[in-house]
């Protein structure tokens, strides 16, 4: 009886083991950190960037080759050396947990009725019909879907002209305000007219294009493009005790600017200067900077920032070095606060 | 009282086995050739550079603590797999010597009941897996905390719940050379449970690419007995890189893991009280 007790208590010990290991697999799951994927080139954007290549212009009489097709918002927007040139992915970003959680808590019910104004009175759905949205010094460009547009509405209030080919410029009697839709395609913002049409000329070939603010290959990430030193350093003096702002400024030459939406905000901002020894030191001191801030943050309780600088890091390399940052949405939705409409975006 | 006179007496066999002593000196070769070799430049509490041998490793630049966790999380691994198979191979023969014709008398006529034999034999094995697993894991903690000025002792957390993970392996291992009295079936047995154990930790992701019938009800069903040699493993990592780990889900893992255990211990002694010596 003793010896056959052993084997009872071993069937019922596996019993048990089985239940308890069986309990412990349903603590297995995704760590805070799993959803956070920072942006990097992959085929996917090559592409939808090849796709989106649509617009051929006529050769330039200097020119051997055939005409290559373009961007037509990387044509419109202009080329300013050392200025901020971005583009948002605002498709992509409409379905990204972040664009939800913007559309559905942070429009509050005066920007929703001005979503419905827009969509009475021009036929444009702001929300589904807006692809892209491009922004370079004077010039904004809107990029998507506006076929169904009508523009009496805008023409009652401001004064119309055709420009080109294709486009048609509102300009606002009382402000330095230019509007100019251009085919069914884009709109173009301004203050500055010429600039505008400046923009049209490049898209109709009677300009030659500049070489596009952002080339092909840093044209990836929902949010991408090139930020202007000044912005960034004018950024850094606000809390800058380690002298950080001047040496970005002097070691500096191009931010450029990723960021991924897909799951949590991933930012990834790649520097580029022409001393590699400069860029490299600045390297060093900002992770270090960062890594004072964070053991700072700790030391003062500050958990939600701590945990934010965790997920910081400088990786150099040839003379350049990126700056990985993310934001977790669950930061996020902490930091925006709660929903403004009572419906939590529910009735749209 | 008497398990553990075995179980030390057990140690003192493992003492005088020379290969045993050539591994804690491997060991402490290995630690030091680490430690010498392992340059990491720390600035204003980042890590600003890492170089083993001279060649340059990981050139991120992020705050210490941070940036260990990787390395941590890699020595956790090492340490619950490669911990893990070395432990198999290297006990493997406690429990077919123990066996062996005329020691087995010898003990037997000991005043120690069989069930205090086996459970001596069980408990000083773990004992010299525990210690060599707290030695390795303690001392590149401590060679990494000296280079970086960041103290931790989550490594050798790591590193215990690696030596749970073996016991469960090792009494599978126990049972077996009860069975058959082999090294080699022993050690067979222990590696397969390892690699079995690997699959069942990721049994919830593997079930669905299985029809669904009868081959994956088997599947769910066997695996369902089988300790989560990956899953331990996968939480060892967490808690050496400091990421949050679910305590009641660990805590009925380990308490699993020392169940299942104590049931093959178990299912031993009913076969060691059956067999005639």
């Amino acid at each position: 009886m003793r010896r056959v007790g052993w084997l009872l208590a071993a069937v019922i010990l596996l019993g048990v083991a089985a239940w308890l290991m069986a309990r412990g697999d349903r603590g297995k799951g995704k760590t805070a950190h799993d959803n956070i994927h920072f942006p990097r080139p992959r085929s996917r954007d090559d592409q939808r960037n090849a796709r989106r290549r649509t617009l051929v212009l006529p050769p330039s009489p200097s020119a051997t080759g055939p005409a290559v097709p373009q961007d037509p918002l990387m044509v419109a927007l202009p080329n300013t050396p050392g200025g901020t040139t971005i583009v948002f992915e605002a498709s992509a970003m409409r379905d990204s947990p972040i664009g939800q959680h913007m559309v559905d808590c942070l429009l509050g019910e005066r920007e929703a009725r001005e979503l419905a104004d827009a969509k009475r009175d021009f036929g444009v759905d702001v929300l589904e019909d807006v692809q892209r949205v491009g922004h370079s010094g004077p010039v904004t460009v809107v990029e998507g879907d506006f076929s169904e547009a009508t523009w009496g509405r805008l023409a009652e209030r401001w004064t119309p002209r055709p420009y080109g080919s294709s486009a048609t410029l509102y300009a606002e009697p009382d402000r330095d305000q230019t509007i100019a839709v251009y085919g069914g395609q884009m709109v173009l913002f301004g203050e500055d007219a010429a600039e505008i049409e400046a923009a049209i000329d490049r898209l109709e070939g009677h300009l030659p294009p500049a070489p596009p603010a952002i080339p092909d290959w840093a044209m990836y990430g929902d949010v991408y493009g090139v930020i202007a030193v000044d912005t960034l350093v004018e950024f850094l003096q606000k809390d800058d005790d380690h002298g950080l702002a001047d040496t970005f400024r002097n070691a500096v030459e191009q931010v450029e600017l990723h960021v991924d939406t897909s799951d949590d905000v991933a930012i990834v901002a790649d520097v580029v200067g022409p001393d590699k020894e400069a860029v490299g030191d600045l390297g060093k001191s900002l992770g270090a900077a960062l890594s004072i801030a964070r053991m700072r943050a700790q030391a003062d309780g500050d958990e939600r920032l701590a945990d934010l600088l965790d997920l910081a890091r400088i990786s150099p390399r040839d003379g350049r070095f990126s700056l990985d940052l993310a934001l977790p949405m669950d930061f996020l939705r902490k930091e925006l606060g709660p929903c403004k409409r009572k419906d939590g975006g529910r009735a749209r | 009282m008497r398990t553990l006179a075995v179980a030390l007496d057990l140690l003192r066999e493992a003492a005088s086995r020379r290969w045993f002593l050539a591994l804690g000196i491997g060991i402490t070769l290995l630690l030091a050739c680490f430690g010498l070799a392992l340059r990491i430049e720390v600035v204003d509490g980042a890590l600003a550079a890492t170089r083993l041998f001279g060649k340059v490793l990981d050139t991120d630049i992020r705050s210490v603590d941070v940036a260990m966790r990787y390395v941590y999380r890699a020595v956790a691994y090492v340490i619950a797999y490669g911990g893990l198979l070395f432990g198999i191979v290297a006990c493997a023969d406690f429990a077919p010597s123990l066996l062996s014709p005329g020691r087995i008398e010898h003990l037997l006529a000991l005043p120690v009941r069989r069930w205090e034999l086996l459970a001596g034999t069980f408990l000083g094995v773990l004992v010299l897996a525990l210690l060599g697993a707290v030695y390795g894991a303690g001392g590149l903690t401590l060679i990494l905390s000296v280079k970086t000025g960041y103290w931790t002792a989550r490594p050798i957390l790591a590193a215990l719940l690696a030596s749970v993970t073996f016991a469960a392996i090792y009494g599978a291992m126990l049972a077996s050379a009860l069975l058959a009295r082999s090294a080699a079936i022993s050690a067979a047995v222990g590696v397969a449970l390892f690699v079995s154990g690997i699959v069942a930790g990721n049994r919830e992701t593997l079930a669905p690419l299985l029809e669904p019938g009868l081959r994956r009800a088997l599947f769910e069903g066997a695996t369902l007995l089988l300790p989560r040699v990956s899953t331990m493993a996968d939480t060892a990592a967490d808690l050496a890189a400091s990421v949050p780990v679910d305590g009641l889900a660990l805590g009925s893992r380990l308490a699993g893991l020392a169940v299942f255990a104590l049931s093959a211990l178990a299912f031993a002694i009913w076969r060691f009280e059956q067999r005639d010596f």
